[in-house]
């Protein structure tokens, strides 16, 4: 069943980067509402949805980010996240590594890069992550859960 | 509607310096420019950098709107960096409005700022631009391997990145199908409110994701039935070999790189 796992993710990945690219206007800006992010509560479900998400997180990034940091390091947290989201004992917790990894994470190399308050940028990519995972990812991981059967 | 907008289609075929590369170079380049881009600090490093990218992006061949092109999802960015750093120094004023002053030291540290962002974004964009993205998934597994990421695992990511591009395009028809849909049922996706815009984002999410779970089950069936088993004895169509203009390339990114972070 190897493929059916590659598969999978690789779907996952494709939708991740339609979504960013359908719902652009509210992507890609200072306070970032990527609604595909809604997705990163998936690997809480099945792990093979994480390379799906660190693949859609690398694509996306590579056509809309911010360049080298965003393809290389923001690909990499959303990896490391997906993988916490996986190791959630709960499901309310679920959407709690992508919010924390990204907003200390991307920080590191947000606000060096554009020279602003570390704990500035801090809040404004948590605020921008937990209204997306909190209001859209968990919605979407109650209903899912009702149609997925774990591979 | 929106597969006009996935702008993995991106890549331009052509024949070039650039395009000629081996894209695990391109990539690891991108890799070297991440570590060190963030000590440009000086006009030397602007200078050097700005003809650097200048070179690279006539070496691609490519025509100046296709980059101009790539900067419209960032304006913004760029733009707030640009402003937030204008009020947060002192410095001598050069500029007093009312309540608004602006020193030298702010201007300058908003240049540093938005040219760190453009070089970043510009030459990401050479990368694109030249390379095509099954290259770059190929590319993506050889560097995994490099840095002792375990083969199988290496070969998944690179065949989810492949499977990814190839369905990026379906998957925007289909989205694009389901809004369809969804607006015929009297879905109202201009809503102003917030809770009116997130069932509408709901209401797309869903479908798309069960459609997109039949096609994996339809999809793993027709590559098993083809023979397919993981990274074992997999041969590649396409086989990159490294070339002295390579080796060179990688220097010149690796020299600039230590260049503006000395100076």
């Amino acid at each position: 069943m190897k493929t059916k796992r590659i598969v999978y993710s690789g779907l996952v990945a494709a939708l991740y980067v339609v979504l960013c690219t359908v719902f652009q206007p509210i992507s890609f800006r200072a306070v970032q509402f990527r609604v595909a992010e809604a997705l990163t509560v998936l690997p809480f479900l099945d792990p093979v949805f994480i390379p799906g998400i660190f693949v859609g997180a690398f694509i996306s990034n590579i056509i809309g980010g911010m360049g080298a940091w965003d393809i290389w390091l923001g690909s990499a947290l959303s990896l490391f996240a997906a993988w916490l989201t996986y190791k959630m004992p709960k499901k309310a917790l679920a959407p709690l590594p992508p919010v924390l990894v990204n907003a200390f994470g991307v920080s590191l190399y947000l606000s060096p890069l554009l020279n602003i308050n570390y704990w500035y940028s801090v809040f404004f990519i948590g605020v921008g992550e937990a209204a997306v995972v909190y209001i859209i990812g968990l919605p979407l991981l109650t209903v899912f859960s009702k149609y997925y059967k774990k591979q | 509607m929106f597969l006009d907008n996935v702008a993995l289609g991106r890549y331009v075929e052509k024949r070039s310096f650039m395009h000629n590369l081996d894209p695990r170079v391109k990539l690891l380049g991108l890799f070297v420019l991440a570590g060190f881009a963030f000590s440009i600090n000086s006009v030397f490093d602007i200078i050097s950098m700005s003809v650097y990218t200048v070179i690279l992006m006539m070496l691609s061949g490519l025509s100046l709107k296709y980059y101009l092109k790539s900067m419209k999802s960032i304006w913004f960015l760029v733009l707030f960096a640009f402003v937030m750093q204008l009020f947060s120094y002192e410095g001598t004023p050069v500029f007093s409005f009312w309540f608004i002053t602006i020193t030298d030291k702010a201007l300058f540290n908003s240049m540093v700022v938005t040219f760190r962002l453009l070089f970043a974004i510009l030459i990401s964009t050479v990368l694109t631009l030249t390379t095509s993205p099954t290259s770059l998934a190929h590319a993506m597994e050889d560097i995994l391997k490099w840095f002792f990421v375990p083969k199988s695992f290496a070969h998944e990511l690179s065949m989810v990145m492949t499977i990814a591009i190839r369905f990026i395009p379906v998957m925007a028809n289909e989205a694009d199908r389901i809004i369809k849909a969804q607006m015929s049922r009297g879905a109202n996706f201009d809503d102003r409110k917030i809770s009116g815009k997130i069932k509408g984002i709901v209401s797309i999410i869903i479908p798309l994701l069960i459609s997109a779970m039949r096609r994996a089950d339809d999809l793993s069936i027709a590559m098993e039935a083809r023979g397919y088993h993981g990274w074992e004895g997999r041969t590649r169509f396409k086989v990159f070999s490294w070339k002295l203009s390579d080796t060179f390339f990688l220097f010149t990114f690796i020299a600039i790189s230590v260049l503006i972070t000395i100076y």
